[in-house]
């Protein structure tokens, strides 16, 4: 045989043999896959997790009728995360996965998710505008979209209205301020029993970055290449904090002293209000006092602003169907009626506005004052920063801010020097 | 060293290049891959994520790519080394296969490239070839470094993985990669070495042989100078003898005649007219001979004007009617094919007998015999004449010439002065075909 013609041969082999493949392949019936964890993404109960995921799965079905959908289920929230690392790094990760927003800016570090923005441009059914600028901002990393908001859930303060009562204090309207949080804790701290020790709390679990978020300052800037320790308007914030902390004993509060009637008020995510709503819906009773929930209280310079936490559900940059991938989770984020579905069933919020103000208005029957305000907490909050390794800068700024407050000494001299430290860290 | 043991050894650490480097995609694409699926089974995917800046691919990955690669890349090698054809088009795929398992193994390991060099440097013969591909592979082997490439393209490397152990550990999985990795540079090194110690002695080899070439040119050269030199002085000695044969027979015919003449004068006029007539013949054959002689020396194959028996018999004629001897002749050469030359002897022979006996002999008769031997072998000469002789003979220059002729012909001649003068002379004749 000529060497010409034995080249056409394997060629010819070869040609053949990738015929074969593709038409193996696009025989297939494409199986999508998706990662989602057992239980609720909020620490409250949630009895019956999956069932968001069989209705998705219903709906894509009546659309696509050939795509089967498969999930794995029995996964617990706390394991997710390394679940789904492992695989990641086994090469097996589902097509598309619940994204706890802690997990974005790794998995989108590494090139693991599928950059959407072409997806959505090309997407009519996708509007940017149709989301709270805080849940549309957690799916991005660098300004490009990742994910996209699942479920989102504000941060709002409780606030014991039976206890304020006791103290002759009217319950603040929702554009209060630091003066009247502080007003408030001054008038409640004490120490009931005159053991030396505080009992009744004005405020427990309201941190500096709170503070400082309604001040109008972000600590950390989203990209995570600045940070603003060097902010008066953050000087103001810790101020504000520590004379907070100044008003009790310093000794660190019993958690759940809100729920015994023991604090006035206490910042918590609003999951948990939805997780007591059928029970409040009746009763509006929490432990033998009645409560309700403001928006976080404004700084001198900032509003009543509160950081926003978000579930993503983001799309593997391996997938094999990314068309299909890409059907599926423009439904199961972006389409109003399923987004629904899953704030009536589930206690997180939806990031999409219309559901939420649908929530709000069917809600509004009680009257609480809670429920008219959300909308106002959503539109108003700030994403959670998205770079890699947030979680440890904000540990150590954490640490840093608390032993300078412990120290006493000079805060703005104290806060430069943390602020370079910080830079130093980012770089 | 001989040739084939170099080419043995050259085989011989070829084989220990192939073996390092499939050690080499073993153990690193091994340890890779044992270390994903321990990282998962130890729950700590989540912390190694952490310290990565791209994803890894799945564990069966590069193992498949490495290994299959490697055995194509084999597999193209012996088939190239099979063929010895089709090369650029084998090389071409050699290096994309060098390129593809690099890549695979995320640049942990470069050796495949220095392999790949090795094999062809050792196929490519021409020096335009070779520095090129040295040049290609330089630059791949200096742009696959994984720290470097990291910068524009991040990816997992061997190192990743090894940090996942501790300390220790890591440091020991790192050492027998670069040991291996040493292990490779250091036999592609010798490798190298010895396949410019076997060019350089090629290419010794090819410079004697060129010098012993030149040498041997040169004494052809000298060799052809000296022929010619020869050819010159045979062609001289030749117009010497040519000269002497006919101008000399005619000049002794002729001054012989003259003599004659100036005796009868005295006595009869009319003889002396008529014996005038014979010298003024004489005279004319001389000046025939002459021309026919520059006929012969311008082109020796040129054909003759009269058969030899023919010439022989007016050459007999012309002497005995100017001398007034007697020449018998005996010529038996009917059947007897002579070349040009052979004739040429033959005639000048029985020429300066009849010369010399009419001039030196004084004979008055003149016995010529020419006749083949008879086995056929040799054509024999006879010319006796009844002169002086002479006791001890001094060859002249017709009798040397005449020895000379019929020695370049191959034969022989030979005198005797004892009773008259006696020349014997044999030229060997040749078969029909041979002629």
């Amino acid at each position: 045989m000529k060497p010409r013609v034995r080249w056409a041969a394997a060629g010819l082999c070869a040609l053949l043999l990738v015929c074969v493949c593709a038409a193996f392949r696009w025989s297939r019936p494409v199986t999508l896959t998706i990662g989602v964890f057992a239980g609720s993404n909020w620490d409250v109960p949630d009895p019956d997790c999956y069932a968001p995921y069989h209705d998705a799965i219903d709906r894509f079905r009546q659309l696509h009728p050939n795509v089967r959908i498969e999930y794995v289920s029995g996964i617990p929230r706390e394991d997710y995360s390394e679940w789904l690392a492992e695989q990641m790094v086994l090469g097996q990760e589902p097509d598309l996965f619940l994204l706890p927003e802690e997990d974005l800016a790794t998995l989108a570090g590494l090139g693991a998710m599928m950059d959407l923005d072409r997806m959505i441009r090309a997407d009519e059914q996708v509007d940017a505008a149709a989301y709270y600028p805080a849940a549309w901002e957690a799916g991005q990393v660098e300004g490009t979209t990742y994910a996209l908001p699942y479920e989102c859930v504000p941060k709002m303060m409780f606030v014991n209205e039976t206890l304020l009562a006791e103290h002759g204090i009217e319950t603040p309207g929702p554009d209060w301020t630091w003066d009247d949080l502080y007003r408030i804790c001054q008038a409640v701290t004490q120490d009931a029993d005159s053991d030396g020790h505080t009992d009744v709390y004005g405020c427990i679990g309201y941190t500096w970055l709170d503070a400082a978020v309604s001040n109008g300052v972000t600590p950390f800037d989203p990209s995570g290449k600045q940070c603003a320790f060097d902010d008066l308007r953050l000087r103001t914030s810790i101020e504000f904090y520590s004379r907070l902390d100044a008003l009790t004993d310093g000794r660190v509060p019993d958690r759940d002293a809100f729920r015994k009637g023991k604090a006035a008020m206490q910042p918590m995510r609003f999951s948990s209000y939805r997780a007591d709503e059928p029970y409040l819906r009746k009763i509006r009773r929490y432990g033998g006092f009645e409560w309700d929930c403001l928006p976080m209280p404004a700084g001198p310079q900032g509003d009543n602003v509160c950081e926003l936490s978000t579930l993503l559900f983001g799309m593997s940059a391996r997938t094999d169907s990314p068309t299909m991938a890409w059907e599926l989770l423009r439904l199961m984020t972006a389409d109003t009626d399923y987004q629904r579905s899953v704030c009536a069933e589930s206690s997180g919020l939806s990031g999409l506005r219309a559901v939420v103000r649908d929530y709000t208005a069917r809600a509004q029957t009680d009257a609480q004052l809670a429920l008219g305000q959300v909308d106002g907490a959503m539109e108003k909050a700030v994403a959670r920063p998205t770079f890699r390794g947030y979680d440890s800068v904000k540990q150590y700024a954490d640490s840093a801010i608390q032993s300078l407050l412990a120290s006493g000494e000079d805060l703005s001299g104290g806060l430069l020097g943390l602020q370079r430290e910080l830079t130093k860290m980012l770089e | 060293m001989p040739e084939d043991q170099k080419n043995r050894r050259l085989g011989v650490l070829w084989g220990f290049i192939c073996l390092i480097n499939l050690l080499a995609i073993l153990f690193l694409t091994g340890t890779t891959t044992l270390t994903a699926v321990r990282i998962c089974r130890a729950g700590e995917a989540r912390a190694f994520l952490d310290t990565l800046s791209a994803l890894p691919a799945a564990p069966w990955v590069m193992p498949v790519c490495a290994v299959t690669g490697y055995a194509a890349l084999l597999t193209a090698s012996f088939y190239r080394r099979l063929l010895r054809r089709h090369e650029l088009g084998c090389c071409v795929i050699e290096v994309a296969l060098c390129i593809f398992i690099t890549l695979a193994m995320h640049m942990s390991y470069k050796g495949v490239i220095l392999l790949v060099l090795a094999d062809l440097l050792d196929y490519l013969d021409s020096w335009s070839k070779r520095s090129a591909l040295i040049a290609l592979m330089a630059g791949l082997y200096v742009a696959a470094d994984a720290d470097l490439v990291q910068l524009v393209w991040p990816m997992v490397t061997f190192e990743h993985f090894a940090r996942y152990y501790p300390a220790r550990q890591a440091v020991m999985l790192l050492g027998v990669r670069n040991l291996i990795a040493s292990a490779a540079v250091i036999s592609f090194v010798l490798f190298s070495m010895l396949l410019v110690r076997i060019q350089s002695a090629e290419t010794r080899r090819i410079q004697r042989l060129n010098t012993e070439l030149a040498q041997a040119n040169d004494q052809l050269h000298q060799m052809a100078m000296e022929r010619e030199r020869m050819a010159e002085t045979r062609e001289r000695n030749r117009l010497a003898r040519e000269i002497h044969d006919t101008l000399g027979h005619s000049l002794t015919g002729i001054s012989v005649g003259l003599d004659a003449c100036m005796a009868l004068l005295s006595v009869s006029v009319d003889a002396a007219r008529q014996q005038l007539e014979l010298v003024s013949q004489v005279a004319r054959h001389g000046l025939e001979d002459v021309r026919a002689s520059v006929g012969a020396l311008r082109a020796d194959d040129a054909p003759r004007h009269v058969s030899i028996t023919e010439a022989i018999q007016r050459l007999a004629a012309d002497s005995a009617a100017a001398s007034g001897a007697q020449i018998p002749m005996e010529l038996a050469l009917d059947g007897v094919t002579l070349t040009n030359d052979e004739e040429n002897a033959v005639i000048r022979l029985v020429q300066e007998g009849i010369t010399n006996a009419l001039r030196h002999g004084r004979a008055s008769r003149i016995e010529v015999r020419i006749a083949p031997d008879p086995a056929g072998r040799e054509l024999a000469l006879r010319v006796q004449d009844n002169g002086v002789g002479c006791a001890a003979i001094t060859p002249n220059f017709g009798l040397r010439h005449m020895q000379e002729r019929f020695g370049l012909l191959g034969g022989w001649v030979r005198f005797d002065g004892s009773n008259g003068f006696l020349i014997e002379a044999a030229l060997p004749l040749r078969r029909e075909e041979e002629a």
